[in-house]
């Protein structure tokens, strides 16, 4: 099926070798129509991928086929339990869930100040995503990106990208967790592991396959850390009435889980906008937050967002929040250093106007001007709206050979892809992580 | 000049399928009095089960004249669904309450819709091929492109027409004339018309006005149906959302062309479509719903009856 | 129910939600007999907002007819008034008093300048009016990015605080958040009820008899006197206002105006929801509606998911297996047969006490 659909997603390419009149091919097109409607009618022997690769998605790290050692392992455990491969988020779930136990095995105590101080000293080494550990902000060090097409239905791994220190770091002083927090505080008995996700609506996928990512690896401990028992809840950030993650229950969860004290790792958030809403409700009950997804550069690094971020979201001044994702910074940026590599010279950028989406055009706009890229449009597109063709038109006078979008699936990249065809947009797009999912290869038909 | 003839080609196109929802909103407001929410969504679910057969069918990868008759029987297959799923609701939830105040029966399309919604995400989350193996379920669906987006003024040309929007625009047109016909000749669209006019006088003078509803529920549905697998195969994505959106512009085309008037329908949806292109080309994307209902609002201001709400007395 | 206790019933049940800050071990008791935690403490606040909101919506379709289907506009304009008045990016910082004060202001004339022109356009046309002004707005604000900062939203939006001397007394028996807890609870608590006696009253008022009559038969109050045009217009411009102050006080809830899409038609529909299943024009029914829609939402749905969890396991990607996803079924279900069976609402409003009072104005 896909092999064919391919064919008719560019049709104008075999359509050179007959050159006909312009009226006689109307009047024939529409007789043929009758009754050769299909793309079947004009079937042709499978070229693969006829103008080569069009669409390019950048994502932090690797994808799940090229990971090696214990990201290899991990995939493999993912399939041996789930029975499905994991997206690209999942192996996040996964080292989220893994920091948090690691720092629970070295502080032996469950005891909240001890735990962030322990979780911000961590250090993987060789782990699923390699080696990395966190900077002093609460980012990960790892700055390695990959730069992924679409082939047969498949993300293809192209090239790694950046790669090299993130700002901050250096090797960290490790405290003696020991003398920190309360010593009298329980070193046996339940410890409770929450994450708040968008169980509901549109991302559910991505969050579901992190959610997998956390059971795998609590599940790898055999339900004891140490003399701790386990325990896992997964919550849900979105409601009936917002039909996505809404604000009230994100501030809910995060509240319920600053008050319960058997609590004491936060894995979460999916969205960034609900990120901002649960740090500081978190913050102020000393509890550890590990994002596996969040990659707004304001929640972390200062100069990169609003003037007051991120101390807005430390009222108390510690750092409780920690992801595990590289940021739309990193991304941002090396999806301008690529395109640029490609041979680019006039990209048109667009985004869904979502705190991601804009966000990560916004650096990708920046860098882009600074080597150079000569950036001919940019505007915002409704990601409920149906269809982009008049959009795609308007693009197509502008004449680019890339097209930026920063959005994910849920926001319509499928569309955006087909709907350059559709117009006959002969220029290339380059999507960043959020649409690093097999749902988005199936929504765009590729 | 030919990018503005290209932008209205193009609206035009889009126009249609709003169209075609539109006139479901607008027959069955025009009889009942009634905004059927749920009318957007029933769209939604009719171009799932064409996604469905299409899949099940194998038509993404038969060989031309069987598509051809496959989509005429996944059209015919759609078209029966929606009419009977609407008329079903109409007789189980809407009928009860038609002495009820006016706000209970649009609660209920409200309810509908919620219900509708649900199942279509649950469809999306079955485990075919066509809905990506329903891993993602609530992810938008690849609607196979069944039919050529080659230009058919040549590769090269400024000016763009394809087949795909010729078979939009050509069988929306067909249907939109088969159903006026219907609603001016027949003795069935009298009676609707008589209905809509006046339902206490149209019993008196004898006509079944459940049959009519019911009647009125069918066409509206099957037109949703209809449209849906237009729409799949003109816009290529369905999501378990686009009952809302679509439903959304469709409420707005029947209301911008005067709700309860069929050609005002047509009109209105073309109205939108058009709008919407040409504020995508000389506004900016991030602006189109506004444009959209900012015009609404100023239309309904200076002329509160619609484009051609003027005819009331003609609505159906 | 005796008639003295049904006649205090609302006065304990105030009483009970003032002192609620002061009693923490209420929540103790909550949890040890569900077995979990409720956080009843910001599920009141959400629900009093909630309630608030759908006043506003309730003066504006239970009384006046207007069916409105924007209602989130003015709940964002409140809100981001709210944001734009207090936060440290813009030079007003005139804090949470100034910000409660101001914010329904701005609702209530966006309400005027919407109402103006069309309140006299019908039914179902001001529906179409107003579901367009919601979307409107919403994309407004976001593209509107040097104002309001787009998809981020504007934050941080400061706390309301009490009094020192109030602060102090407290200090001594409660818990430091459960004080910050006391401040915004009494607030919206204040304004709840506030409200709700405003409502009280204006349902016995001659204008309150004006709308209501106006609803039942626009031709008829007509005659009577009564202008339709400006009368519709005070009540849709004055729900716009309720809804801007519960704009304000969701902000300040939340502490930021969160992003704009929070405030999409889906919201509007839901309040709408919400009168229904408590019961159109009547205040009572209304603050029930809240209560069960936000508890279904809040309370109930994320129990069942926990507990379909524990019984399937493991998972999670299937879309079946999570409650959460079963929600709107449940949910338009519940809508279809309310409106079948009980099409007054869980607690309707009772008409007897208004016919015979609009008999002897009349």
């Amino acid at each position: 099926m896909r092999a064919s659909h391919q064919e008719c997603r560019f049709p104008d390419e075999k359509g050179r070798a007959v050159q006909r009149k312009r009226l006689p091919r109307i009047a024939a097109a529409l007789a043929a129509l009758l009754l050769t409607a299909a793309c079947g009618g004009d079937k042709q022997p499978t070229v693969a991928a006829p103008k080569g690769d069009r669409v390019f998605i950048t994502f932090g790290g690797l994808p799940p086929e090229e990971l090696k050692g214990k990201g290899a392992d991990f995939v493999a455990a993912y399939k041996a339990k789930f029975g499905s491969t994991p997206e690209g988020y999942a192996i996040y779930g996964y080292v989220a869930a893994q920091v948090a136990i690691d720092a629970l095995r070295r502080t032996g105590r469950a005891d909240r100040e001890a735990l962030r101080v322990a979780v911000s000293e961590t250090e993987q080494i060789d782990g699923p995503l390699g080696s990395w550990r966190f900077t002093t902000d609460g980012d990960t060090t790892l700055t390695t990106m990959s730069g992924n097409t679409v082939r047969d239905g498949k993300f293809a791994f192209v090239t790694v990208l950046g790669g090299g220190a993130a700002a901050g770091s250096g090797a960290r002083a490790k405290t003696d967790l020991a003398t920190i927090g309360d010593p009298a505080a329980p070193k046996t008995g339940p410890v409770k592991f929450v994450s708040s996700l968008p169980l509901t609506g549109s991302a559910s996928a991505q969050s579901g396959t992190i959610v997998n990512g956390i059971r795998l690896a609590l599940e790898e401990t055999g339900g004891k850390i140490g003399d701790f028992s386990v325990a896992y809840e997964s919550w849900d950030d979105a409601s009936a009435k917002k039909g996505d993650w809404d604000p009230e229950v994100e501030a809910q969860n995060a509240d319920r889980a600053a008050k319960d004290p058997s609590i004491h790792f936060y894995l979460g958030t999916y969205n960034s906008g609900a990120a901002k809403i649960a740090m500081p409700i978190l913050n102020q009950a000393n509890l550890v937050m590990i994002s596996p997804a969040n990659t707004y550069t304001g929640l972390t690094k200062p100069g990169l967002g609003e003037p007051n971020e991120p101390a807005v979201y430390r009222p108390t001044g510690k750092v409780n929040y920690h992801r595990v994702v590289p940021a739309d910074d990193i991304q941002g940026k090396v999806g301008a250093e690529w395109m640029k590599a490609m041979g680019a010279k006039r990209v048109y950028v667009l985004d869904d106007r979502g705190l991601y989406g804009k966000g990560i055009a916004d650096v990708f706009v920046a860098t882009a001007e600074e080597l150079g890229l000569t950036v001919v449009g940019r505007e915002g597109t409704d990601p409920k709206a149906q269809e982009y063709r008049s959009l795609m038109t308007k693009i197509k006078t502008a004449n680019p050979d890339f097209v930026y979008f920063g959005g994910t699936t849920q926001t319509n990249a499928g569309q955006i892809s087909k709907d350059m065809v559709a117009v006959g947009l002969d220029a290339k797009l380059m999507l960043p992580d959020g649409c690093f999912e097999q749902a988005f290869i199936s929504a765009a038909g590729l | 000049m030919l990018t503005l003839a290209q932008q209205l080609w193009i609206g035009l196109t889009n126009g249609m399928v709003f169209a075609l929802i539109a006139l479901g909103y607008t027959m069955v407001y025009g009889i009942l009095e009634l905004i059927n929410f749920a009318h957007g969504d029933l769209f939604m679910l009719a171009s799932f089960l064409a996604l469905t057969l299409v899949g099940l069918l194998g038509l993404a990868t038969a060989s031309g004249p069987v598509v051809v008759v496959g989509l005429l029987g996944v059209v015919l297959a759609c078209a029966i669904f929606a009419a009977l799923i609407n008329r079903t609701v109409d007789r189980v939830v809407y009928r009860p309450l038609r002495n009820a105040p006016k706000l209970a029966p649009l609660v209920s399309a409200i309810g509908v819709s919620f219900v509708f919604q649900n199942l279509g995400l649950f469809w999306g989350g079955l485990p075919l091929d066509v809905m990506g193996g329903g891993l993602a379920a609530a992810a938008p669906k690849s609607f196979p492109d069944l039919i050529p987006s080659t230009n058919l003024l040549g590769d090269g040309a400024a000016f763009r027409i394809t087949a795909k929007d010729l078979v939009v625009i050509g069988s929306s047109l067909c249907v939109m004339v088969a159903l006026w016909l219907f609603v001016t000749r027949s003795r069935l669209g009298k009676a609707m018309r008589a209905t809509a006019q006046n339902p206490l006088a149209a019993r008196l003078m004898g006509i079944d006005v459940d049959r009519v509803i019911s009647a009125t529920f069918l066409i509206g549905g099957a037109l949703a149906g209809f449209a849906a697998v237009i729409y799949g195969l003109y816009v290529n994505t369905i999501k378990f959302q686009d009952g809302y959106q679509n439903g959304l512009y469709a409420f707005t085309a029947a209301v911008l062309g005067g709700i309860g008037n069929i050609p005002g329908a047509v009109v209105g949806g073309l109205v939108i479509g058009i709008v919407r292109a040409l504020s995508d080309q000389y506004i900016g994307a991030q602006w189109q719903q506004a444009v959209v209902f900012g015009m609404l609002i100023a239309l309904l201001v200076f002329r509160p009856q619609g484009l051609l709400g003027a005819n009331v007395r003609e609505k159906v | 129910m005796s008639p003295a206790l049904r006649r205090h019933a609302p006065l304990v049940l105030v009483a009970l939600l003032v002192l609620y800050p002061l009693l923490p071990f209420l929540d103790w008791a909550v949890t040890a007999i569900f077995g979990v935690r409720l956080q009843l403490d910001r599920q009141i606040i959400n629900v009093m907002i909630f309630a608030i909101l759908a006043l506003a919506l309730n003066l504006q379709v239970g009384y006046a007819g207007l069916l409105q289907l924007g209602i989130a506009a003015f709940f964002a304009i409140g809100a981001y008034t709210t944001g734009i008045l207090t936060v440290d990016k813009y030079p007003f910082q005139l804090g949470f008093a100034g910000a409660l004060l101001c914010a329904p202001v701005v609702a209530g004339l966006f309400g005027l300048l919407l109402g103006a022109p069309t309140i006299r356009l019908r039914g179902d046309y001001l529906a179409i009016v107003t579901l367009g002004f919601g979307e409107m707005t919403r994309v407004v604000i976001l593209n509107l990015e040097n104002i309001t900062d787009g998809p981020r939203g504007l934050n941080p939006i400061p706390e309301p605080v009490l009094p020192d001397w109030l602060r102090d007394g407290l200090d001594r028996f409660l818990p430091a958040d459960r004080i910050d807890l006391a401040a915004i609870h009494w607030i919206v608590l204040a304004a709840l009820v506030g409200l709700l006696i405003l409502m009280k009253n204006l349902e016995r008022s001659r204008a309150g008899r004006a709308l209501v009559a106006l609803r039942e038969d626009e031709l008829v109050s007509g005659c009577m006197g009564i202008d339709p045009a400006r009368t519709k217009l005070t009540a849709f411009a004055g729900g716009a206002a309720i809804a801007g102050l519960a704009g304000a006080l969701y902000a300040t809830n939340l502490r930021t105006t969160a992003e704009p899409n929070t405030y999409d038609f889906s919201y509007s529909i839901m309040v709408l929801c919400c009168l229904i299943i408590g019961g159109l024009g009547s205040l009572r029914g209304v603050v029930l509606g809240a209560l069960v829609l936000l508890s279904f939402d809040n309370l109930v749905s994320p129990l069942l998911t926990r507990a379909l969890q524990e019984q399937l396991g493991h998972d999670s990607t299937s879309v079946f297996a999570n409650f959460a996803n079963w929600r709107w079924l449940i949910f338009g279900g519940a809508l279809i047969l309310m409106m079948r069976f009980r099409p007054g609402g869980l607690w309707p409003a009772r008409k007897r006490e208004v016919d015979p009072a609009t008999k002897a104005d009349a």
